[in-house]
């Protein structure tokens, strides 16, 4: 998977910021870009040796912490929400069922009795 | 830090069980604060609540065979029981205090994925109304909980 400058002058662009600015901002050498660059992948060989055997992808193994962040605020609004809408509500089980909610049930049945019975004990 | 996996908790057996009953076409479901968690609310339970129709039954006892646990009927001194190890978490509910019998409650049912079986599980706004109407110091100190997780379904259902 290799870095396409194309792209990257593209969201340059769209900025409004040069590249020789975000390089300096982001402390990286001008070196280090340009080597990216030439770079056959950006991802380890080994990534996408699994990516291939599964025919998927390497980026869907990737996880986007700006994404886990966007995802965070549309939570912590949510909450908000409900517990200005709900006075009586307490932010900490609301904001727990929100968590709760993004599990398969599953899931949510074992945490609660993994819990239950580590408190029993 | 990965999450805690649903397979390393439970055992194949006590999935077994659920998913024969499901297959059997028993009629049962899950009720109580089991049943709560399964609908997203941050409660902690030691065991999954099951209510049955009629005990003892045919479809509970070929499931129980299935999984090689059994059925203890009730006597003066012990409530019907389940025992065997692939049973050892699920408890069999004979009265829930407030509500209609199973046959209406049973339009009170949403089915809950569990490794692609749907499950019976007993609607949060009756297991809020079952434990108010049951009053009991550990129902009240848990329905505020349950009563948030309902306003935050219908929020996220609305």
């Amino acid at each position: 998977m290799r870095l396409s400058n194309k792209k990257f002058k593209e969201v340059l662009r769209n900025k409004g910021i040069t590249l020789k600015d975000v390089l300096q901002d982001a402390g990286v050498s001008k070196t280090a870009f340009y080597s990216l660059l030439k770079k056959e992948s950006v991802l380890p060989d080994s990534l996408q040796k699994l990516a291939q055997k599964l025919g998927v992808s390497a980026l869907s193994f990737l996880e986007d912490p700006f994404e886990i962040q966007e995802k965070t605020k549309r939570q912590l609004l949510l909450c908000q929400k409900i517990v200005q809408e709900n006075p009586q509500a307490l932010w900490e089980n609301v904001w727990h069922t929100l968590q709760l909610l993004e599990e398969p049930p599953l899931n949510r049945l074992a945490r609660s009795l993994r819990r239950g019975q580590a408190r029993s004990k | 830090m990965d999450k805690p996996g649903q397979n390393d908790f439970f055992s194949k057996d006590e999935l077994k069980f659920l998913k024969e009953l499901v297959k059997l076409k028993a009629d049962f479901m899950i009720v109580g604060l089991s049943a709560a968690t399964l609908q997203g609310a941050p409660v902690v339970t030691q065991d999954i609540d099951l209510w049955f129709k009629e005990l003892p039954n045919d479809k509970l006892n070929k499931a129980l065979k299935k999984v090689g646990a059994s059925y203890i009927p009730p006597l003066i001194s012990n409530p019907p029981l389940l025992v065997g190890d692939a049973v050892k978490l699920f408890d069999l509910v004979v009265n829930m205090s407030g509500l209609e019998s199973f046959d209406k409650e049973r339009q009170n049912v949403i089915c809950v994925d569990l490794e692609g079986q749907s499950i019976p599980v007993l609607k949060l706004d009756r297991i809020i109304h079952s434990k108010t109407m049951a009053g009991r110091d550990k129902d009240k100190l848990v329905l505020p909980v349950l009563e948030d997780t309902l306003k935050v379904i219908r929020k996220k259902g609305s």
